[in-house]
């Protein structure tokens, strides 16, 4: 079931002095059943292109065909429900968003308003709090009890047991110190490997999109310039210094040592590699 | 949010726009004064013709000041049906199958009604032409005598000020907490009133929550820098009067006197 | 010279789990110090407690010669000047020139001084051009430079970072890292930065390791970040060159400046033509 986009442009506050355009011309497919990471500078459109997936915002012009629904630009779509179910979207700092008695409760409060029944939705909510890493204990503790990064696992469980095909996270790691990042991270491998979502995640970390994500998207000044696999994105230099990007650590070293004469593959991308490499390189010359 | 006229700041720039902040305010507060003293429509017509003139040298539109009353309207329709049927004195105006309406009926709402139009024009007028903060910095300057009674005008004002500072904040806020609810199916136009409440609470808990927080962050970063409540501060900005504007007190104060005389029958 | 000094500091909520237990340690005058520690060690408490905005159990915070008491914490507060994390909720002007102004007028500077000031600091941080906007309109790097400048414009001799740049996006930390490194070298200033990113410690002086409130490990960062297990243990990140020269040691490679991508390169280069 795909995403797509096609010529989708957005305008904030149009007809008014304030009009900005936020999205000009947005044409790209997102590859089912992947992780996909979307990039770009600060303002480059990213989080209204994600607001456009669960028809938080509509499209000004174009269309946005997500699963089995496609919105149009200038028709109102009916019930908007059913997309909200089946794209999860989470925001940047989540844990603004917990507001129940209880842990539960409020990981609850999402199934229920999508019309699962209630022993359902409890079943639901507790598998997601253990899938974030948290156990049962946690039930029924308040969520003002809990540290950030704590809170940000049961904002997520919250968007977990509405069960999407789609998740959608905008910068998940964001504050987050390297071992919460890193659960954080794996966590989202795990909806897509074990649970077979497709996920989206808008993010600035090049390490992130090279340990974890398989494809990427590039946002800049409201239009996708590129979708490519994150292997031949990272391997593209002349490509990467045009968009300003700074490479994962480990390509950035081996481009350096390429350019300084050593003969190594394109085709490395992780440390354990990249040390069997040049040690070739280097203990090959006795 | 940005239909409502009431209380509304234009950025012009015009003679009442330049004028001091605190001349303003008690201009705004001799003028009510004037406005509460019995002389009668005659009375009320200067005051309108002044009020009126006063609104065109603010470069402000009638539009505007009209779209500014209209959340009265429809109190006053109420006043004038209670009135119609309450009031049966005076000459009959109309009479429509029996049923008699009385003058002193309408006059007494016209009356009223006038009264509240030009309270209102003149607050508006003070509203529009005066920057939120600088109407802030007025009343701190105006409260300041009072703080041997105790008044905290210095910090009334700051809390103020804060609070201007932080509106534009708290609506982006607002707006991300309803799009995450959203997200989470919130739907406010349908469901049973339940739901609608929880519906409420989902985006009230947080915006609380988060308040709080901020409020904490920021005590503690204004402390950091040095602030100590009560403690003596100097101000940054500093509000300047001019000979325009003493000659705008004197002339509220002819008109407060003028509309005395009027009273008395002079 | 000792600038900053803590001897024995405790700190508990609730008397039951100390947040800091007995932490003790020197901060020499215009030194680059680092404290790292996972989200929860204790590590911006030590900042609060410095500062005087929350309370110590017991132990010393001497600055300056000066223990920070009841009677002297306003005294501190001008001495030290602290960033904290979240960009908006230290904004406390409607302007960025309002802001700057707001620590200046606690300080009873005379209004007459304060443009001049305003200007000045402003323009040491890069955001002469945007005095009139509001925080509404700047991005999270530039609401942290105005935090910097209106903490310098009250001349402190420390300035503490809280994490000051763990909320902005790539662009913003680069930002005010390199305002920071700019501030230290123009200024010779203490600074003590208070982090979980690996990669800013590298330039530190010296560096704190914090964990579960208490430190431990401290150091040279050269001498601290080659422990690679120790910091993994206690949930922090190991620098890609740390990570790639131990590596590269499982294949008989010892590399001399495990801490600096160029000369690891280089290195690796002269041993591939020294064979």
């Amino acid at each position: 079931m795909p995403i797509a986009f096609r010529q989708v442009s957005y305008e904030y506050s149009p007809g008014t002095p304030f009009a900005y355009g936020a999205l000009n011309g947005v044409d790209v497919e997102i590859t089912e059943g992947k992780v996909t990471a979307i990039i770009g500078a600060t303002g480059s459109g990213k989080s209204t292109l994600i607001q456009h997936l669960n028809a938080l915002l509509l499209p000004s012009q174009g269309e946005v065909e997500v699963l089995d629904r496609t919105i149009v630009a200038g028709v109102k779509p009916k019930q908007l429900k059913s997309l909200r179910q089946n794209v999860g979207l989470v925001f940047q700092f989540p844990e603004y968003q917990l507001f129940e008695e209880t842990i539960l409760k409020d990981i609850i409060f999402g199934p229920i308003n999508f019309g699962v029944e209630p022993q359902e939705a409890e079943l639901r909510s507790l598998h997601a709090l253990n899938v974030v890493g948290l156990d049962e204990t946690y039930a029924e503790k308040s969520p003002l009890d809990l540290s950030g990064g704590q809170k940000r696992r049961v904002a997520i469980a919250g968007i977990l047991a509405i069960d999407p095909y789609v998740l959608v996270l905008d910068e998940p790691t964001a504050g987050l110190d390297p071992q919460g990042s890193k659960s954080m991270m794996n966590l989202f491998m795990t909806m897509n490997r074990k649970y077979a979502k497709t996920v989206l995640i808008v993010t600035h970390d090049m390490e992130h999109v090279l340990t974890y994500c398989d494809e990427v998207v590039v946002v800049d000044k409201g239009k996708v310039i590129l979708k490519s696999d994150v292997k031949s994105f990272f391997k593209d230099e002349s490509l990467l210094d045009q968009l300003n990007i700074c490479p994962p650590k480990v390509v950035d070293m081996r481009r350096q040592l390429q350019k300084a004469g050593m003969n190594l593959s394109d085709d490395i991308f992780d440390i354990e590699t990249l040390a069997m490499a040049i040690a070739k390189e280097v203990n090959g010359h006795e | 949010m940005n239909n409502i006229a009431l209380g509304r700041y234009m950025p012009l720039n015009s003679i009442m726009h330049r004028m001091d902040p605190r001349a303003k305010i008690l201009a705004m507060l001799g003028m009510l004064t004037a406005i509460f003293i019995p002389t009668g429509f005659t009375g009320y017509g200067i005051m309108a013709v002044i009020i009126v003139s006063v609104v065109f040298m603010s470069k402000l539109k009638l539009n505007f000041l009209i779209r500014a009353m209209k959340p009265m309207m429809f109190m006053l329709m109420f006043l004038m049906i209670i009135n119609i049927f309450v009031l049966k004195t005076g000459y009959v105006v109309v009479d429509i199958f029996g049923f008699k309406i009385y003058s002193d009926a309408i006059f007494q709402t016209l009356y009223i009604s006038i009264r509240l139009m030009l309270m209102i024009m003149i607050t508006t007028i003070l509203t529009a032409t005066t920057k939120p903060l600088d109407l802030t910095l007025g009343i701190e300057d105006l409260l300041a005598p009072f703080k041997r009674f105790k008044v905290p005008a210095h910090e009334i004002a700051m809390m103020i000020s804060i609070a201007l500072r932080f509106i534009p904040t708290l609506i982006e806020e607002t707006d991300r907490i309803m799009k995450a609810q959203a997200s989470r199916g919130v739907d406010l136009a349908e469901g049973k009133f339940k739901e609608k409440i929880l519906a409420i609470l989902s985006l009230i808990v947080p915006l609380f929550v988060s308040s709080f927080q901020r409020a904490e962050d920021l005590a503690d970063a204004m402390e950091a820098r040095g602030y100590v409540p009560q403690a003596r501060r100097t101000r940054y900005k500093q509000l300047k009067r001019t000979w325009k504007d003493n000659v705008m007190l004197i002339i509220v104060l002819i008109i407060i006197l003028t509309m005395i005389a009027l009273a008395i029958g002079i | 010279m000792k600038h900053l000094e803590i001897k024995n500091l405790r700190f508990t909520y609730d008397q039951q789990t100390d947040v800091v237990k007995n932490v003790s340690f020197r901060v020499e005058k215009g030194s680059y110090t680092s404290i790292i520690g996972h989200n929860g060690s204790g590590k911006s408490t030590i900042a609060k407690l410095i500062i005087g905005l929350l309370e110590k159990s017991s132990g010393e915070i001497i600055i300056d010669d000066i223990p920070l008491n009841e009677e002297t914490v306003n005294q501190i507060r001008g001495k030290v000047g602290i960033v904290f994390q979240n960009p908006d909720n230290q904004f406390i002007g409607s302007t960025v020139r309002d802001d700057i102004a707001f620590g200046l007028e606690n300080h009873q500077v005379p209004q007459s001084e304060m443009d001049d000031i305003i200007n000045h600091f402003a323009s040491e941080v890069g955001m002469s051009d945007y005095l009139e906007n509001e925080p509404t309109r700047l991005s999270g790097g530039q609401k942290q430079r105005v935090a910097i400048a209106g903490v310098l414009a009250m001349k402190p001799d420390i300035l503490i970072l809280d994490e000051a740049t763990s909320m902005l996006d790539p662009k913003g930390k680069e930002e005010v890292n390199a305002l920071v490194d700019e501030i230290h070298r123009e200024h010779n200033m203490t600074i003590i930065s208070i982090t979980h990113d690996i990669e800013e410690v590298v330039k530190s002086d010296y560096v704190f390791v914090m964990n579960e409130g208490e430190f431990v490990m401290q150091g040279k960062p050269h001498d601290v970040l080659l422990h690679a297990n120790t910091l993994i243990d206690i949930d922090l990140d190991v620098p890609f060159t740390v990570k790639m020269s131990l590596a590269l040691k499982k294949h008989g490679i010892n590399i001399d400046e495990p801490m600096n991508m160029k000369r690891m390169v280089d290195q690796l280069c002269q041993l591939r033509l020294g064979k």
